[in-house]
This record gives C-alpha cells, sequence and structure tokens, in this order.
C-alpha cells in the first residue's frame, strides 16, 4: 500500500463527516473513481454511516405533547413579547 | 411580525425540536420543560429579530423563518440540556436502547452532526467540546453504534 492510498484512507472519517473543502473531496472522489479497491472501501463505509443513522432515534411527539408545548409557546409569547405586538 | 405569525412558525417546528429533545432526555415532561424553557431564551435573546420581520405569506419566506426559528431554539435546547441533564439518570424504558447507553455529549454530537448537519465549529460553540474531543466522540460514537447494533458490518475503525 502506498502512502497516497493511506492518506486518502485516512480522510475518508473527514470526508464522511462534511469536514473536507471542496478541492480535497473532489481529490477524495476522483482518487475512487480511479481505485476500485479504494471505491469499495468508501461504499462500505458510507453504507455503514447510513445504517448508524438509521439508529439514531427518530421520535415521533404526542398530539398531546404537541398542544402542550404549543399552548406553553403562545403563553411565552404574550409575557414576553412587547405589547404592541400582541395581536393574539 | 406578530405574535400568532411567530406562533404558526413555532408550531411547525416542533415535533423536530422534540425529535431533538428525546435525544437529550427521552421523557415527554423533561422534553417539554426544554422546549418551553429553550423559546422563551430565544424570544429573550431575539426579540427585536421576530419582532422587526415583516410577516410575508410566499412560502420561501416561511420556510426561511422556519429554519432561522429552528436553528436558535436547537441551539439553546442543547445548550441547555447539555448543562441540565449531564448527570441525570435516564428513565428505566430506555436501558434496553444501545443509542441511550451513550454518554449525552455523545449523543448530542452524532444527532447534531448526522441529523442536524451542523458543522463541526457550530457544535463546539454549542457542546464546549474541543475539536480534538468533538472528533473524539464522533468516532466513539459510531464505533458504540457499530458495535452493539451490527457487529457484522463492525470493520475495527475507531
Amino acid at each position: 500500500m502506498n502512502s497516497r492510498h493511506q492518506e486518502y484512507l485516512d480522510m475518508i472519517s473527514a470526508y464522511l463527516d462534511g469536514e473536507l473543502n471542496p478541492m480535497e473531496v473532489n481529490e477524495l472522489e476522483n482518487y475512487a473513481l480511479e481505485h476500485e479497491e479504494f471505491a469499495r472501501i468508501l461504499n462500505g463505509r458510507k453504507k455503514e454511516l447510513e445504517q448508524i443513522n438509521a439508529f439514531i432515534p427518530n421520535a415521533e411527539i404526542s398530539k398531546e405533547s404537541l398542544r402542550q408545548i404549543a399552548k406553553e409557546g403562545n403563553e411565552s409569547l404574550k409575557n414576553l413579547m412587547p405589547r404592541k405586538f400582541l395581536f393574539f | 411580525m406578530r405574535n400568532k405569525d411567530v406562533s404558526k412558525i413555532y408550531q411547525h417546528i416542533i415535533p423536530n425540536l422534540y425529535k431533538l429533545g428525546y435525544v437529550i432526555y427521552p421523557e415527554d415532561l423533561m422534553i417539554e420543560q426544554l422546549l418551553v424553557d429553550s423559546f422563551n431564551l430565544v424570544l429573550l435573546k431575539h426579540k427585536d429579530f421576530w419582532v422587526g420581520l415583516k410577516t410575508s405569506s410566499d412560502k420561501k419566506s416561511f420556510q426561511k423563518h422556519k429554519r432561522v426559528m429552528f436553528e436558535q431554539v436547537s441551539e439553546e435546547l442543547i445548550r441547555l440540556g447539555m448543562s441540565r441533564y449531564h448527570k441525570m439518570i435516564l428513565p428505566q424504558s430506555c436501558k434496553s436502547d444501545p443509542f441511550f447507553e451513550l454518554s449525552l455529549s455523545v449523543r448530542v454530537t452524532l444527532y447534531g452532526k448526522y441529523r442536524l448537519g451542523l458543522s463541526t465549529e457550530k457544535l463546539m460553540e454549542l457542546t464546549g467540546l474541543s475539536k480534538y474531543e468533538l472528533v473524539n466522540q464522533l468516532h466513539n460514537g459510531r464505533y458504540s453504534i457499530r458495535k452493539s447494533y451490527a457487529p457484522s458490518i463492525f470493520q475495527g475503525e475507531v
């Protein structure tokens, strides 16, 4: 494995985290186009990330909670916004 | 902008704010309190901004205002959540969920990064973590989740 290949491997996490600048993104993606083995690793990591993302909870709010939070929000608006803007 | 217009925007973003609140502390009453306090802080801090905005009926402006308010409230939600709940024991109901075995800062970092698309700089500002700590949280979070949920896809990266 040459040092250039290792360099790109080390960049994968930053790439997936959106931390590379556009030029680096371009370089890495071009490298993947030219190197099948690297592209396979990159795609594997992308897939892993999608799976990880799917494991993060996606909680749905109940109607009751939604109503309660909205009601308290309206109370806050009444109490904290300037009087001349009260149009409720 | 009138109160009823601000209220309409807020109501539209509550379901997504709730998702973030759930990651911080998965219990309805706690999330409600966190949201109420965060919204109050936004009104106190950005009152002039919202009062000064013109109400517009066009869809694009509404979406833009929703995005701005979501950013403002979620920032307060993360700050408040991190300071308020970092030492609290989580409810029994989520004990079997490996996601909640992660520390609060790892959960918030993962959510901020992968669901909200926040930049590292923004996450550093909101969580009070250094760049090194934040990168570690992200890597450790990914590692733990992969290990807990899908050992078959685990490739040894930390």
